[in-house]
């Protein structure tokens, strides 16, 4: 539950398939460390002796230990009570240190994103957690948290937002008073919302650049429906449409103390804390509604093989599975087993294929199956998909999924050492009781089984459940749910350097269509009203510069500024970047930079144009043309005047906040700053030559006088979300009268 | 390389808590032999976390095989005599023909100039066979497998600048596995698979890149500690590394494998009678023996401050060590809140001015302790210098810096937040059973009573301005540093070797 913002992105996007904490996941926790690499191994190690040898010294063999049954899990003890305006309270003394720490569950999450505004949920986390609140800026909310000694984190999944947190038990009053603020007045600004929309714009544009996440993904949404919250992709259009009042409602709607669970555990006495936990929200009173229903996730197979071609040719990697259940259902101790055991089989007998190899058989060669393993994902709000996922050699694609279906009939017809079993138990039981063994997961755990109305005593069973899964119990689980005839088999890979057809193992091959909807050009509606309010923040800020005649009068300008390249950026990291932009009214433009490999320039008339660079040159075109344009489009103090330039819409799409569109499809977010009404923040796309655009941010500051116009002396300027340079203007003059003609002369 | 992990201010002088209950769940006993045992009750799920310390790693590297300990750290779970051979009769023969081959090897070797490459070469083949013959007999992943078939999770073995290290975590009713498994590796051990493992370690140092970062951090080692065996780099020189053989590796651990020279550990769902029954059981009859030789050498005091400049091709990279004492000094715990409140996320002091403020400086890590605490060390900056500035800029920087922190106080509700956050960090971390065992293990060793570890933070809690001022006083100041930076080449001031 250490949740980042970064993760929550990868959440959001509806394949946070992990469910809560609980017993789920069967992949073991990382090793902290990885074992030692693995010895030269002997070509063929003689046969073991068959007597158990006596251990030297007298001492007994660790092979021959008998162990006393194992103790049931303690879950902690907590203390409930329910609020009067309906917050749900679970406080759990442990006084080993002086600290305390908690989670707060809201009950909504991405399931609840409403049609046709996939991501909102994501976006309140996020904003929660990082946005600051209605009275202090996200820097003031982190050096409170610090000096708390306070640490925040939050993770929306389909059916639970979840903030954890920790203090001192000396700062448990105030850090309990700061959780309110944050959870009941967090600031939804728009420019903050335009800066995590555009981190998660580029998760949708990347998502298709990691092959193995594609497999998976693809597997979970054709089982569990693509329709559903938990198969459910966000699309550009979706996210663009959400507004700060969208926001503002989802919040209103779901963050009310009757939605939340407030778990607290630490050194405190329960009733002394009952009280504070009163004081510090027992004055919250907000109206709720009852949270819908969660949604069902589809459960019935879906089989055949489907293909998501990609280019790479030279791995496939798969996902085979089948729906399973979920966490709650009766044969769920055995199918933990079972994955744990398949893994086992599994990695034998790949290390047997690796020894016949040197040995010189060819039986097995080609078939290079890296890491095949299962796992099982089901949770306690839906049903989960039993799955094995793998990759292979590009042109062994088809006998690499043979190879893992002959895997599955082994399983299947039981072919499994007691010593497999034995240890897939330990193993499986391990990872669960490894998710109770501290008392901030034991008290989390413990509210999440509350939190799906799941008994208490479903957890005890659930180990008992393990420890007593029976070969029988396997062979059982095994035909059902790992069923030849039910298994959906996703590969993502390059068909043409397949060896062997796909339809020569099953005839049934389905193509997946990985392209992502274009974003629809015009972002949001617009009204009478929004393009009058757009107009009318446009005229606010065209006053605070100087004023709309003051900006129409200015003809040319000619502008030096100096490009401190951000040392992060790869390539031209940390080198500087002096640059000349002159202009003339209203769509002649010339760009020269002198960087330490040459001098780069640039002209374009607004119709065409040249690019000369170290290297030689040649006409505008492409990426190029498009970046120059986008630079022209975002030019000051036409920019300003936006509403009087021919065939550019200034429209409002949130409060300080408009979008200004033109003609050949540029558009541009302007936030304006509420005191001022100057610009504060421009956010555009940056054409890339890849086709995938980055998003980029110039962030104003440094206004000064120029013939009476305010203009910002200092750019920052992001790209994905990073730094990407500092602009200095060391010089700005309007009105010099430049001419085309020199403009358009190349440089020698 | 794990070398020279400057942010791994090793937690142990770290960490610490006040005034506890905790304390009362800890049961700790030393047997006869001077075996220690520590012992932390809590009984919420059916595991244990176990960690075994052994004193003994890089600095007690015998001259001319530097990188032992650290190759030997991944290698204490290749077994026992019993655990992990195929034959031990036949293994240990074989064993002993593999040591007397590389003997002879080494001999011909040394014959420097009159050493005859024929016979060199012929020696070196029966070497190699007698490795592989060697080999025949070892099942050296026995040891892990009965582990992990048990329910061995988070398997972990290492050795550092001066302790080996195994820890796992169990279901808690294999509470005997433990002490029967660590007796085997403890009272039995057997350097097995020795020269695959070495030719791995060569391999990996090989693959790992050249980080500048990395090299600034070993010139500052190499210029700060003339004497001390801070010196050498944890992996040892490659030259020693080819050269290492397995039976100065086994002497090397038989040496340590001392009882009094071990602590054990274990946190979680267990009885500490039954703990010591065992322990009793499966150690008692490891015999008491001399403690291996302590380190003598310890580092002189410098005359005055040191610079060090490194041509190099790449952006500049600066580092700073301040000499400062080890865990064991009281001013330890002052060191670790002035790092905090210099370094701590975006609310860092030294982070605000360097980096936001002054632009002066790209990327910052400062240490408390580098390269290890056990000695005295360094309190360390190491920086990347902002596009446009140079290293005499950032030291510029770093001075004013510090010099305020001599002459001025800091203000009240900066030390507090700083003391707030490192024992909030401290308190989420002994939440794990792991980290807790592991944290009873190394107080007791460093400071030979496991009780430190709640007393300590106590101490955190006192600090004040006025310690923090008292010892960037006393340790922060230029004449007790070692300064080493990159230059390209072409910026090189003229007038040569500074």
């Amino acid at each position: 539950m250490r949740g980042t913002l970064l993760l929550l992105a990868a959440t959001a996007l509806g394949f946070g398939q992990v469910p809560l904490g609980l017993p789920g996941s069967v992949a073991p926790k990382p090793a902290t460390q990885s074992a030692p690499k693995p010895a030269i191994r002997p070509v063929q190690p003689p046969p073991r002796p068959a007597p158990a040898k006596p251990a030297p010294g007298g001492g007994v063999s660790p092979r021959d230990l008998t162990f006393p049954p194992l103790h049931a899990l303690q879950p902690p003890q907590a203390v409930t009570a329910t609020l009067p305006n309906g917050l749900r309270v679970y406080l759990v003394e442990q006084h080993e240190f002086p600290a305390v720490g908690g989670a707060v569950i809201a009950r909504t999450g991405y399931a609840f994103d409403p049609p046709g505004k996939t991501g909102l949920a994501g976006l309140a986390g996020m904003l929660l957690r990082g946005g600051g609140t209605s009275s202090k800026s996200p820097e003031q909310v982190a050096r409170e948290l610090a000096a708390l000694g306070m640490t925040l984190d939050s993770a929306v999944r389909p059916t639970a937002t979840v903030l954890t947190f920790n203090a001192l038990r000396d700062t448990a009053q105030p850090a309990l008073a700061l959780l309110r603020e944050i959870l009941e007045h967090p600031a939804f600004d728009a420019g903050r919302l335009e800066v995590f929309r555009r981190g998660m714009r580029s998760t949708i544009a990347h998502r298709n650049d990691d092959s193995a996440a594609v497999a998976g993904r693809e597997l979970s949404r054709l089982i569990l429906g693509a329709g559903t919250p938990y198969g459910q992709l966000l699309n550009y259009s979706g996210l663009d449409r959400i507004t700060g009042n969208d926001l503002r409602a989802f919040h209103r709607k779901y963050f009310v103390p009757s939605n939340l669970m407030l778990g607290i555990w630490g050194d405190f006495d329960a009733r002394q804390m009952r009280a504070q936990v009163e004081q510090a929200f027992g004055t919250w009173t907000a109206p709720g509604e009852t949270p819908p229903e969660f949604p069902k996730a589809g459960s019935a197979p879906v089989p055949g093989i489907y293909l998501a071609a990609v280019t790479d040719p030279s791995v496939s990697y798969l996902a085979i599975g089948q729906p399973s259940g979920m966490m709650t259902q009766k044969d769920a101790p055995a199918l933990e087993v079972m994955a744990l055991l398949f893994n086992r089989v599994q990695s034998r007998i790949r290390q047997r294929a690796a020894g016949d190899f040197t040995a010189g058989s060819l039986s097995l060669a080609g078939v290079q199956i890296d890491g095949a393993r299962a796992s099982w994902d089901a949770g306690l709000d839906h049903a989960g998909v039993f799955r094995i996922t793998g990759s292979c050699r590009g042109a062994a694609t088809a006998e690499s999924v043979r190879a893992i279906l002959d895997d599955i009939d082994r399983v299947r017809a039981g072919e499994i050492g007691d010593e497999d079993l034995r240890a897939a138990r330990e193993a499986a039981l391990s990872a669960f009781l490894s998710h109770w063994d501290t008392t901030p997961e034991g008290v989390l755990e413990m509210m999440i089984l509350e939190y799906y109305g799941v008994p208490r005593d479903f957890i005890r069973e659930y180990q008992a459940g393990i420890q007593a899964v029976t070969r029988a119990d396997i062979q059982r689980v095994a035909r059902q749910y790992l069923n030849p005839a039910n298994l959906t088999i996703v590969v993502a890979g390059n068909p043409q350097v397949f060896s062997t057809p796909l339809e020569k193992v099953n005839p049934q091959v389905s193509r997946i269509d990985l392209s992502i909807p274009a974003p629809t050009t015009t972002l949001v509606e617009t009204s009478d009203a929004s393009l009058a309010e757009g107009k009318r923040l446009l005229a606010r800020a065209q006053t605070a510069a100087g004023g709309d005649a003051k900006l129409a009068s200015v003809k040319d300008y000619t502008l030096q500024a100096e490009y401190q390249i951000d040392p992060a950026v790869s390539g031209i990291g940390g080198s500087v970047i002096l640059q000349s932009d002159r202009w003339i009214a209203a769509e002649i433009f010339r760009q020269d930079m002198t960087l330490s490999t040459g001098r780069v320039s640039a002209f374009s008339d607004g119709v065409s144009g040249w690019i000369v660079t170290p290297q030689g040159g040649g006409a505008l075109m492409g990426t190029q043309l498009q970046q120059l344009r986008s630079d022209l489009f975002r030019s000051y103090f036409r920019l300003l005047l936006s509403d009087r330039v021919p065939g550019r819409t200034v429209n409002s799409v949130d409060a300080n906040l408009v979008e200004i569109s033109g003609p050949g499809g540029q558009t541009v977010r302007i936030e304006f700053d509420a005191g001022t009404g100057l610009p504060k923040r421009a956010i555009y796309e940056v054409p890339q030559a890849t086709g995938v655009s980055l998003f980029g941010e110039d962030l104003y500051s440094d206004f000064r006088s120029v013939d009476g116009i305010l203009y910002p002396f200092k750019t920052v300027i992001m790209q994905a979300g990073r730094r990407f340079a500092e602009v200095f203007v060391k010089d700005i003059r309007i009105n010099t009268g430049l001419r085309q003609a020199d403009l358009a002369t190349r440089p020698q | 390389m794990r070398v020279y992990g400057l942010g791994c201010l090793l937690l142990a002088a770290a960490l610490a808590a006040q005034g506890q209950v905790a304390e009362q769940h800890v049961t700790a006993f030393t047997l006869a032999n001077g075996l220690r045992v520590a012992v932390l009750e809590r009984h919420l799920s059916p595991v244990i976390a176990c960690f075994t310390l052994v004193g003994g790693g890089s600095v007690d590297d015998p001259p001319g095989q530097t990188g032992l300990a650290s190759l030997l750290g991944g290698m204490q779970l290749n077994g026992s005599e019993s655990v992990g051979s195929r034959n031990w009769a036949e293994e240990k023969a074989a064993l002993a023909a593999l040591d007397d081959a590389y003997g002879r090897l080494q001999a011909e070797r040394n014959k420097g100039l009159l050493r005859n490459e024929d016979e060199y070469g012929k020696l070196r083949t029966q070497w190699r066979l007698a490795v592989d013959a060697a080999q025949r007999f070892s099942d050296s992943r026995e040891y892990r497998r009965i582990l992990t078939e048990a329910g061995a999770d988070q398997i972990h073995a290492s050795a550092d600048y001066t302790t080996l290290s195994v820890s796992y975590t169990l279901p808690s009713n294999r509470l005997e596995l433990w002490f029967a498994m660590e007796a085997q590796r403890l009272m039995h051990p057997v350097v097995r698979d020795f020269d695959q493992a070495r030719a791995a370690m060569i391999e990996d140092r090989r693959k790992a890149g050249s980080d500048p970062r990395n090299l600034v951090r070993g010139a500052l080692l190499a210029s700060a500690f003339p004497a001390h065996p801070y010196r050498v780099p944890q992996d040892g020189w490659p030259s020693d590394l080819a050269e290492l053989d397995r039976r100065s590796a086994q002497g090397f651990l038989e040496a340590r494998y001392v009882p009094g020279n071990i602590v054990m550990a274990v946190a979680g769902d267990v009885d500490p009678a039954e703990a010591r029954r065992l322990a009793e059981k499966y150690f008692a009859a490891m015999p008491a023996r001399a403690l291996p030789p302590a380190l003598r050498t310890a580092e002189p005091p410098q005359p005055g401050q040191r610079t060090l400049i490194l041509d190099r091709d790449t952006a500049p990279v600066l580092a700073i060590g301040y000499n400062r004492p080890s865990y064991l000094d009281r001013d330890d715990t002052a060191l670790d809140v002035l790092v905090t409140l210099l370094n701590s996320g975006s609310t860092g002091i030294a982070r605000q001015e360097l980096v936001e403020e002054k632009k002066l400086v790209f990327s910052l890590e400062i240490a408390a302790s580098f390269p290890d605490g056990q000695y005295p060390n360094l309190f360390t900056f190491l920086l990347v210098p902002a596009p446009g500035h140079s290293a005499a800029d950032v030291i510029q920087g770093v001075d004013a810096l510090l010099f305020r922190l001599r002459t001025q106080k800091l203000p009240p509700a900066v030390v507090a937040a700083a003391r707030n956050q490192i024992q909030s960090q401290i308190y989420q971390n002994l939440a794990s059973n792991l980290f807790a065992a592991r944290m009873l293990a190394i107080h007791t060793w460093t400071y030979g009573d496991w009780k430190k570890l709640f007393t300590l933070a106590a101490d955190y809690g006192k600090i004040t301005e006025d310690d923090l001022m008292r010892v960037a006083q006393r340790y922060l100041n230029p004449g007790n540093r070692t300064v080493v930076y990159t230059i390209m080449p072409a910026q090189r001031p003229r007038g040569g070797v500074q």
